[in-house]
């Protein structure tokens, strides 16, 4: 299987800056999600990969070949888009075929790989119907099938559950990230939704603005963002934020009277800049525990809205203005305008720069 | 209160609404939960007056309003697609309901609630932008404030975030929570996505062919689904399903290797009793539920591990358990490889048992 190196990659639309200066490598193998909001420049990333875009500027290798000016079909990648894209009046095995066919591939080898992808998309049952009449999830099981047939080195995929419905996409995930692993073919998946990037990615490329914010594990990502925008983003829901005063050793919660003393020597270490200033404390709403008894100068804090999830729930409170969420089971009992104390997980916190965003310890 | 009795409604052959019967409470939040063409636009619009059932009564509060027009039931509707005028600015969008001449409201009131509505969802700097120039989340914002601002009695929603941006999605359906407990209304709303539902709603009905099969609040329904298809709906991720023989006073999981979960030979006289003849069982169980290990502990199973997924605060691992796929919560100190092999307890207290063929839960007590 490849490896995929951009090296420097810009692509302009007259004065629009899609892709600003992209360097990534995606090793052999590998399942890479390139995740941000819309028009953050992931899916013209994946384009030029794809050979569907000539880049502005950069070159695109795939294993220490320059593949920068070949097209599409020289390539060797297979792609799912959103929408399958399939031939609607061929059947299901014409449709597989097609590629293979295009290639001029002996039949007994098309043989061979179609018998191959049928039994991993289990689509024996399927062959002879026209493509148009199946439904969205089996549409898509085919369109996968025809990207994978002929044994691609990179295998591209452009937000390819976001067209089906919530519980069918949950598991079409749970399908592709274990095919994905069984067939080892290095993959290169774009989205917007966090969830599918952090239940399927090796590695995360969080992108804004046609830039790359921040690359790593999903685990840390999320453990370890390096700015607000990377913390708010992963996570469901996001991590918390609340604006802090930083006084010797201790963060002053702004609109209450509560002081953190810091214990932890690396953040009183990152903080002494700080000294007196305004910085923003991030944590994540499963590092606050919540406890039915209040205890003197703790933090204690009103329901104001609790919101299910099943087997836990998110219980929401105010912090001056702003909303601080709580992730709990379901052992104390909760009711909105019960007042109770929290406390938060110093092992967990994160500080980041008030103006820039960006993370002072994380 | 809105009332529904034996609602039924087709089109042609088709049967959308199949003697439903529900209720939702003054200030409640009540949400259907259902697949995509389980009646549910169809129920929204009979309660609006969009429909006529072909049988059946709605009622609020006592009064029968089955045939009452739409303007007169003073109902506030939001749609999936929002149907704002484009060509106005985001204040004559809201002002909109408040100028129809059923309710003649002066101008001057006019601006005070426009203004107050702007500033409650955060949208007064843009009351001067045309509706066509603001992004997705924008109008639905706008959308929501045109709905409030008439004080309706019920207000109804169908799909009003799916089809949004998921972070978006949750910013907004913990706004519509707010909203909904800071003005006590009541809320109707439709959707197929369960995490919407069970964060937003006071009570669920799940909706499945026409019909409601189970109301409850989110959590009554989470650990009490009456059927495979209450489970399969609700949940993120959701039920695991395992198909099960019972045999030598054991269940088997199905499939050509001996692998048995251990169970109460008094659970196993009872079920025997429910399942029939060929004793296969629908076995359930949530991810949460089922315990991994690397070690071999007396009457755990062996299985391979297929992927990790993350999901932020926790981890899952998908699991092959003799021929079928599971999924389970993983802990801290776990940490599988593919391929790899582990041991997994389905402990009897947490199993759900369901009918084969009728996919309704077995109640053993």
């Amino acid at each position: 299987m490849s490896t995929v190196r951009l090296e420097n990659l810009k692509k302009y639309y007259g004065t629009v800056k899609a892709i600003d200066g992209v360097n990534l490598n995606v090793e052999s193998r590998s399942f890479v999600v390139l995740l941000g909001p819309s028009g953050c420049g992931k899916t013209t990333t994946l384009r030029c990969i794809a050979g569907l875009e000539v880049p502005t500027d950069g070159k695109i290798y795939f294993d220490d070949r320059d593949v920068t000016g070949l097209s599409p079909s020289e390539r060797n990648v297979g792609m799912v888009f959103q929408f399958y894209a399939l031939y609607p009046h061929m059947s299901v095995l014409e449709n597989i075929t097609f590629p293979l066919r295009a290639c001029r591939v002996p039949p007994k080898t098309i043989e061979e790989k179609v018998k191959e992808v049928v039994q991993i998309f289990q689509l024996k049952d399927l062959l002879k119907y026209k493509a148009s009449i199946l439904p969205p999830g089996d549409q898509q099981r085919v369109a996968l099938a025809r990207a994978v047939v002929r044994d691609p080195g990179v295998l591209l995929l452009d937000e390819p559950l976001s067209a089906l419905d919530e519980k069918f996409r949950e598991k079409m995930r749970s399908e592709l990230g274990k095919l994905q692993k069984r067939l080892g073919i290095t993959t290169i998946y774009v989205t917007h939704d966090q969830r599918e990037a952090m239940a399927l990615g090796d590695v995360i490329v969080v992108m804004r603005d046609g830039l790359i914010l921040q690359v790593g594990s999903p685990q840390e990502l999320y453990e370890h963002p390096n700015s607000i925008f990377v913390g708010n983003f992963l996570g469901t829901p996001g991590m918390n934020f609340v604006e802090c005063r930083y006084e010797k050793g201790s963060l002053v919660l702004k609109g209450t009277s509560y002081r953190l003393k810091l214990e932890r020597q690396d953040l009183i270490a990152h903080l002494v800049p700080y000294e007196g200033r305004e910085v923003i404390m991030g944590i994540r709403p499963e590092y606050v525990h919540v406890d039915g008894k209040l205890k003197d100068g703790g933090l204690s804090l009103e329901v104001v809205a609790i919101e299910p999830a099943g087997r836990y729930r998110l219980i929401d409170f105010l912090i001056g203005e702003k909303v601080f969420r709580v992730r709990t089971d379901w052992e104390l009992s909760l009711v909105p305008g019960r007042r109770v104390g929290l406390q938060m997980r110093e092992d967990r916190l994160c500080i980041f720069d008030k103006e820039s965003g960006r993370a002072v310890v994380s | 209160m809105l009332e529904l009795k034996n609602i039924s409604k087709s089109f042609g052959d088709i049967v959308a609404v199949d003697d439903l019967s529900l209720r939702v409470e003054d200030g409640e939040f009540f949400v259907i939960l259902g697949p995509t063409g389980a009646g549910k636009t169809t129920t929204l619009r009979i309660v609006m007056g969009l429909e006529k059932p072909d049988s059946g009564a709605v009622y609020y509060d006592g009064q029968e309003i089955t045939h009452l027009s739409p303007p007169l039931r003073n109902f506030a509707f939001m749609f999936e697609s929002h149907n704002l005028y484009p060509v106005l600015d985001v204040y004559d969008n809201l002002a909109f309901p408040l100028r129809s001449p059923l309710f003649r409201v002066p101008e001057e009131e006019v601006r005070k609630r426009v203004e107050s509505i702007a500033a409650e969802l955060h949208i007064t700097h843009l009351l001067k932008r045309k509706v066509s120039h603001l992004s997705g989340g924008e109008q639905q914002r706008v959308a929501l404030g045109r709905a409030l601002i008439r004080k309706p009695r019920i207000y109804i929603l169908d799909e009003p975030i799916s089809s949004l941006d998921y972070k978006l999605r949750e910013e907004l359906q913990t706004e519509f929570k707010r909203i909904h407990e800071e003005y006590g209304i009541t809320i109707l709303s439709a959707t197929h996505d369960n995490i919407s539902a069970m964060a937003m709603a006071s009570r669920i009905g799940i909706m499945e062919r026409g019909r409601i099969i189970q109301v409850g609040t989110p959590r009554e329904i989470y650990i009490d689904p009456v059927s495979v298809s209450v489970a399969r709906i609700i949940g993120a991720p959701s039920m695991n399903f395992v198909e099960c023989n019972l045999a030598e006073e054991k269940l088997f999981v199905e499939g050509d290797r001996d692998l048995p979960i251990p169970i109460a030979s008094s659970t196993f006289r009872a079920l025997k009793g429910r399942v029939g003849e060929q004793g296969k069982v629908l076995v359930g169980i949530w991810p949460e539920s089922v315990l991994v290990s690397k070690e071999m502990n007396e009457g755990w199973l062996e299985a391979v591990v297929e992927n990790v997924e993350y999901h932020g605060a926790e981890r899952f691992v998908n699991l092959t358990l003799g021929e079928q796929s599971i999924k389970a919560l993983l802990a801290d100190e776990v940490n599988p490889q593919h391929g790899s092999e582990v041991f997994v307890n389905l402990s009897e207290e947490k199993l759900y048992f369901f009918s084969v063929d009728t996919g309704m839960r077995i109640y053993l007590k």
